[in-house]
């Protein structure tokens, strides 16, 4: 038996005596039980059961004084009132509070949004998301604009539809980035199904899918577990030019104006967040390019030597 | 159609032994996984509250997981809204009995760092570790409460002990 199972067996209660015994003799064992006792000092405060059932806002009295009422009337009639009070609300909250909640990221800052089964959505410069609240019990869907990285937990079918297609899972990790004729889905873990007008495709954990400017791609990135703009940098694969500098205009708040430049040359590298003079380095400096910044204004020229 | 059942949630006996049975538990969950700054107390009260607004909905069996959801959303948008990093802390460990002044040191010493280390792991390895080894749950029981296995409970507790060790004792293991 490994050290490690005699631990885990320990731990479950599942060693025979004497090997309990003899374990409990060691050395070992004595520095773990320090441990298991002194954890215990950090138990949680006692939780006072009546006392806070008292604490219960007054509210749930007075709901209590409708529902003796209730009581007495008889059970037919109690099934056909509720069924004309729920249809009446759901007509009504259908038609007239068609409620979506809408989170709108500012430029070069983050938005962290927790939906209601506790699925994790985080969305880069520029983007947004849909959904609906009240529909959610029923399906799991969200609209995208831009670039999100997303955290499903494990349940029904979730949906992202973006203006270039639709990514289903039952439970995984998975970003997607769909931005003016650029279209990538990358898989994190789990199964992702990404569906586009073309066909559909089925991505495993660390792969890549891209549409760009209508041609697909298909390829793997391995040892990644999420996206690196989630922490602070843009990572760039054969991308053409232009759409590098889309997001490093997003990130920055900036326009750009490229002269005499081949935007459709293939880049690979980064450019990090939070300095836009290396940022725009990263960028030219590999490709023989030469930048200046006016205000909010970049200028980028290609000038033959 | 048959008889509406007799034990519906918003029949105060039914909802007052939901809160005896769960409360309690819930706490914990929330005291382990987000720490004494986060309120757990407070999150309880508003699952339950949202329970009773919806008891027209919720089936006295779906209770359980109604209330685990309900008070997660709750802390993770509360968290949110604080805007703040995610500050785990635990409450200090009562005083010691008298000891030499090395041994009390040296004692305090090995509880601070335990303490940090407790601080400083994930929250999915420290409420299951927490709820195992302090709060005396079985394996399956916090597989049922988190959603897992009762494999990847057995693991996630090996793994936090082992990652506790290394933080705590200072030679090598």
């Amino acid at each position: 038996m490994t050290n490690e199972d005699k631990i885990t067996k320990w731990l479950a209660g599942e060693l025979s005596d004497s090997d309990k015994k003899e374990f409990e003799r060691t050395e070992e064992f004595a520095k773990i039980h320090r441990l298991l006792e002194g954890v215990n000092n950090f138990k949680a405060p006692e939780y006072d059961v009546d006392s806070e059932y008292k604490r219960l806002p007054e509210n749930l009295s007075q709901h209590k004084g409708s529902i003796s009422l209730y009581k007495r009337i008889s059970p037919l009639v109690r099934i056909a009132a509720i069924l004309i009070v729920a249809l009446t609300i759901t007509y009504f909250f259908n038609n007239y509070f068609n409620t979506s909640s809408t989170s709108q990221a500012w430029i070069a800052d983050q938005t962290e949004v927790y939906l209601p089964d506790s699925s994790f959505v985080s969305l880069n410069t520029g983007s947004q998301i849909k959904f609906s609240k009240e529909k959610w019990g029923k399906e799991r869907h969200v609209e995208l604009n831009g670039e999100a990285f997303f955290r499903v937990k494990k349940g029904s079918q979730f949906n992202v539809k973006s203006h270039q297609g639709t990514v289903r899972v039952l439970g995984t990790e998975f970003g997607v980035k769909d931005w003016d004729k650029y279209y990538e889905v990358t898989c994190y873990s789990g199964l992702v199904k990404v569906m586009t007008k073309q066909n559909s495709v089925i991505l495993k954990p660390n792969s890549t899918f891209r549409i760009i400017n209508g041609n697909e791609e298909n390829f793997t990135i391995p040892g990644k577990s999420e996206p690196n703009w989630l922490n602070g940098e843009s990572h760039f694969k054969s991308v053409p030019l232009r759409f590098v500098i889309n997001d490093l205009e997003r990130q920055y708040k900036v326009s750009v104006k490229a002269k005499n430049i081949d935007l459709n040359q293939l880049f690979t590298g980064s450019f990090s967040h939070d300095n836009l003079n290396i940022a725009l380095e990263s960028i030219t400096i590999p490709v023989n390019l030469n930048y200046k910044i006016k205000g909010n204004k970049i200028l980028i020229t290609f000038e033959s030597k | 159609m048959s008889k509406i059942p007799n034990d519906n949630i918003c029949k105060e006996k039914v909802f007052n032994g939901i809160f005896k049975t769960y409360s309690k538990d819930l706490y914990n969950f929330l005291y382990y996984k987000y720490g004494a700054n986060n309120n757990p107390q407070d999150v309880v009260q508003v699952a339950f509250e949202k329970l009773w607004k919806n008891c027209k909905k919720v089936l006295p069996e779906k209770a359980k997981s109604f209330l685990y959801t309900v008070a997660n959303n709750e802390m993770l948008n509360a968290i949110a809204r604080k805007k703040t990093v995610l500050n785990y802390s635990l409450q200090k460990p009562k005083d010691y009995t008298l000891e030499s002044p090395e041994f009390l040191l040296e004692e305090k010493e090995y509880h601070d760092r335990l303490q940090r280390a407790l601080e400083e792991l994930s929250e999915e390895h420290r409420v299951t570790f927490m709820l195992n080894r302090v709060e005396g749950k079985k394996h399956q029981e916090i597989a049922d409460m988190l959603g897992l296995s009762r494999k990847a409970v057995e693991k996630r507790i090996y793994t936090a002990l082992k990652i506790l060790r290394e933080k705590v004792e200072l030679t090598n293991i």
